[in-house]
């Protein structure tokens, strides 16, 4: 799967979900591709108002908040 | 207080005399006060924010014109989140949504100008009369900026780009998820915040023990001296917590109260870094008129104040 945070530039908690959420896909050792996007008009394009933005297989999964660890992993899992 | 008995305890502890002591002082008593009142603040309307998300003030916002619209807009500017990096996703979502131009844009004027943690900083560094002063001139100049630029027809210059629909069911979150939310903000807030405060501060310090009165009233209280800060405050970024240290003590070496307004403003208002941003969904035109009219009003302001009080 392909997962993708979106969040500008300087917003600490987009990094830091695009690191916490790398962490458990090798961890759980799950296939998927973790990458960030900081282009304004691509938060845009897919709606995104409250940061970060979580994105699996084209399909907004939550925005605006930081979830734990654990409940990524389930987020993750509940998708797979 | 127990934060200026302890910085005079600090002080005293390492025998410091004169400027270096006022600076230290300063230094040591700022940061912990305006540390203590964000956290506060922050945390307290991080808590309320969770019951605004901005969907649903978009959603309120469709459809409202004129005043009533650019009111609400400067309100929200105030009270949304005031990292740059969440003005401008919500900015553009208003934009795709529709709502009126000129409304939009007083938000984006407002957003980084007036916030409520500046709202509650302010009054114990510069008193209560500044602070009013500083919350009505921006929510003004936020206001016509929007209505003028909308009057001359700068939405032309918007770049057309998609505008999506997350379509993010939103489930109304429980008390103790509103609390985690508003903790998570609160850290970031302050994460991003902090260096800004404190090197604020330490420029507050340096001027406050340092930088002779004279030099302070002769060569910056004159009408130029508006004209000045605006000059240098446009291009350069603080957040505007950062910038209150620094005008707390130019103002108590006798700068003039609507310069110190004026370059507050312009230097948490406008930033060549926004600008950046900005450029991915503005035309130049746009961005430049932007600005111009912002720091135009803040001029007026400065000036306006520095006549009458």
């Amino acid at each position: 799967m392909n997962i993708t945070i979106y969040g500008p530039e300087g917003c600490s908690n987009c990094t830091q979900l695009k690191e916490k959420t790398q962490a458990v896909v090798d961890e759980q050792g799950v296939d998927a591709e973790v990458t960030k996007e900081g282009d304004a008009a691509k938060l845009a394009a897919k709606g995104i108002m409250s940061t970060p933005g979580f994105e699996i297989d084209d399909e907004i999964v939550f925005t605006g908040s930081t979830p734990s660890k654990e409940e990524l992993v389930e987020i993750i899992d509940d998708w797979a | 207080m127990v934060f200026e008995q302890f910085a005079t305890a600090v002080v005293n502890a390492l025998g410091l005399e004169g400027a270096l002591r006022a600076a230290v002082h300063f230094w040591v008593y700022d940061t912990l006060k305006i540390t203590a009142m964000l956290l506060a603040v922050i945390f307290g309307v991080g808590y309320l924010r969770t019951y605004f998300p901005p969907e649903k003030i978009r959603a309120y916002l469709e459809g409202k014109r004129a005043i009533t619209g650019y009111a609400i807009a400067a309100g929200l500017g105030i009270v949304s989140p005031f990292c740059s990096c969440s003005t401008i996703p919500i900015f553009l979502g208003m934009v795709g949504a529709g709502i009126p131009f000129g409304i939009t844009m007083t938000f984006l004027a407002v957003s980084p100008m007036i916030n409520e943690a500046a709202l509650v900083v302010l009054p114990g560094v510069v008193g209560f009369r500044l602070t009013a002063l500083y919350a009505v001139s921006g929510v003004t100049i936020g206001m016509t900026s929007g209505y003028l630029l909308n009057k001359a027809g700068m939405d032309r210059f918007i770049k057309e780009f998609e505008f999506g629909d997350a379509d993010v069911d939103i489930d109304e979150p429980t008390r103790r998820e509103r609390a985690e939310q508003a903790y998570a903000e609160s850290k970031e807030l302050l994460r991003e915040i902090m260096p800004y405060v404190v090197v604020g501060i330490g420029l507050g310090a340096v001027i406050h023990g340092y930088v002779p009165q004279a030099l302070v009233t002769e060569y910056l209280s004159g009408p130029l001296g508006v004209l000045g800060a605006v000059a240098v405050g446009v291009p350069i970024y603080t957040n505007i917590l950062g910038v209150i240290p620094v005008v707390e003590s130019l103002i108590g070496k006798g700068l003039p109260v609507g310069t110190g307004l004026a370059f507050m403003m312009s230097v948490a208002a406008l930033s060549l870094p926004q600008f950046m941003i900005l450029t991915k969904v503005m035309r130049k035109e746009l961005i430049a008129s932007f600005a111009v009219t912002l720091a135009s009003g803040i001029l007026l302001i400065g000036l306006l104040f520095n006549a009458v009080i």
